[in-house]
């Protein structure tokens, strides 16, 4: 879109403005950058016929990524910010496409969280672009921070997991021990509680829809997001917690929790449950700007 | 700036945005159990692989023999936080004298950090085009049996490296079946 003159100035100043181009428009052009960047980044593994690589690369990502990105474009779109693109603006988009053109896919991330910042530190005024902001963040985040963060804690949260689950299993379950990261049932079935296992591993998945949903819905933060924040964070929690004692049980419940049906009924529960109370916090903390 | 000139810069910058990542083909990877079959063998090793159905799940090892060892060096693919410490026990004989390397490094016990920031320093290396390496996130636990000197001189470093994966690229068929994965990351 063109930026908008402001009603009231000159005739010289409404001229420059139809011809300038306006922030709304610039961060919907670096937003879709941002996301052609990451979601053609292809999966390793994929065939190299083109047709299936995007296929592959689209069905990579998860339902609430393309939420968190629709939520980021409806929000730049939404926005009422008149300014024309400034040069520093111009600046960050080459150093945005740039970034982009290089092979790595961690400059994507990089870049992304740049510009989430950028537009949250010069769009005071405009709080959709200040919410679009805080999506475009929690992409990032979910996509590049946290992953890298809980790769470096790893050990110690695989062992607080295995101990807050080995102590329901032993307090519930007769002969079933717990030592480091590994659970222990009679007749010899041990599971190694691993990374992608972890109760902790999908709470940036929670947050991001949550947060998605709720910026769509309002654009203001409000004191009661934290509580809705920390309640998706714990269902998360919660919900990995029960499937680990359930695979701890035996060889048999293993398999099914593991890889059989019981993984996709955990999938859709938790899915679920991080929707509904993602709604149920926008109706109880208001949907008012 | 004028809006046109600007929606073709950035449009351009879309585009070939596009085109690049489409050619460019798959993200950089190596297949850490082929690279070490390949070093491994190119030196005159034998190499067995107990479980290759199992690729890619944690505490699958390939096992290599080394003239002057009396029984097979136990190499296993582990997370750069090395995840599965707890299980060396079980998987890896008590009296194998084990080590962790990764990249150009060697470490005696499972440096978690130290294999993390040679990953980072690797990593950055790598996105500017300086490293000889392939920085994906897998290290080795390299478990030789008593006295096995000729472990320790093998250079492990040559699994990471580009030569290595330029060489198993050229080798692999692009028609390495890849399956289509809907993930819920749950």
């Amino acid at each position: 879109m063109l930026g908008r003159a402001t009603p009231g100035k000159g005739s010289a100043a409404a001229r420059i403005g139809a011809t300038a181009f306006g922030r709304r428009e610039y961060f919907l052009w670096l937003v879709a950058l941002l996301f052609a960047s990451q979601v053609l980044h292809l999966p390793a593994g994929t065939t190299g016929t083109l047709g299936h690589d995007l296929v592959s690369a689209f069905a990579a990502k998860t339902m609430f990524y393309y939420l968190a990105w629709l939520s980021v474009a409806w929000l730049l779109f939404d926005s009422e910010d008149t300014r024309p693109a400034s040069l520093s603006d111009l600046t960050v988009a080459a150093a945005v496409g740039l970034a982009n053109m290089l092979p790595s896919s961690s400059l994507t991330w990089l870049s992304t969280t740049g510009v989430a910042i950028y537009l949250w530190a010069t769009s005071h005024e405009d709080r959709n672009q200040q919410a679009a902001a805080a999506v475009l963040l929690a992409v990032a985040a979910n996509g590049f921070w946290a992953p890298r963060v809980f790769d470096i804690f790893a050990h110690g949260l695989l062992r607080l997991d295995t101990a807050l689950v080995g102590s329901i299993l032993q307090a519930t379950q007769p002969g079933i021990s717990w030592h480091d990261t590994i659970m222990s049932a009679p007749g010899g079935h041990s599971i190694l509680v691993f990374g992608p296992c972890s109760s902790f591993h999908n709470i940036s998945l929670g947050l991001l829809c949550w947060i998605a949903l709720t910026k769509l819905a309002r654009t203001a933060w409000v004191a009661g997001d934290a509580v809705v924040a920390g309640l998706v964070a714990l269902v998360v929690i919660g919900l990995n917690t029960a499937r680990l004692y359930l695979m701890a049980l035996g060889a048999e419940d293993f398999q099914y929790w593991h890889a059989g049906f019981g993984a996709e009924i955990f999938a859709w529960a938790t899915t679920g449950a991080v929707l509904l109370i993602s709604a149920a916090g926008i109706q109880l903390t208001g949907r008012t700007q | 700036m004028n809006a046109r000139a600007m929606r073709l810069i950035l449009g351009g910058l879309l585009v070939a945005t596009v085109v690049l990542r489409i050619s460019a083909g798959p993200t950089e990877n190596l297949d850490i159990r082929a690279a070490i079959v390949d070093v491994l063998t190119r030196q005159g090793h034998t190499v067995r692989d107990d479980a290759p159905d199992r690729v890619g799940e944690p505490l699958n090892s390939l096992f290599a023999a080394f003239q002057g060892c009396e029984s097979p060096v136990q190499i296993m693919p582990v997370t750069l936080s090395v995840q599965e410490g707890a299980a060396f026990d079980a998987t890896v004989p008590a009296d194998y004298h084990r080590r962790f390397v990764y990249l150009g490094r060697t470490w005696p016990t499972a440096d978690r950090l130290g294999i993390r920031l040679e990953w980072l320093r690797e990593k950055t290396l790598s996105t500017l085009g300086l490293s000889r390496f392939v920085p994906i996130p897998t290290a080795l636990l390299i478990a030789a049996p008593p006295d096995c000197k000729a472990a320790d001189r093998f250079d492990w470093s040559a699994v990471w490296t580009r030569t290595t994966a330029d060489r198993l690229a050229a080798a692999t068929p692009s028609s390495l079946a890849g399956a289509l994965r809907i993930s819920h990351h749950y």
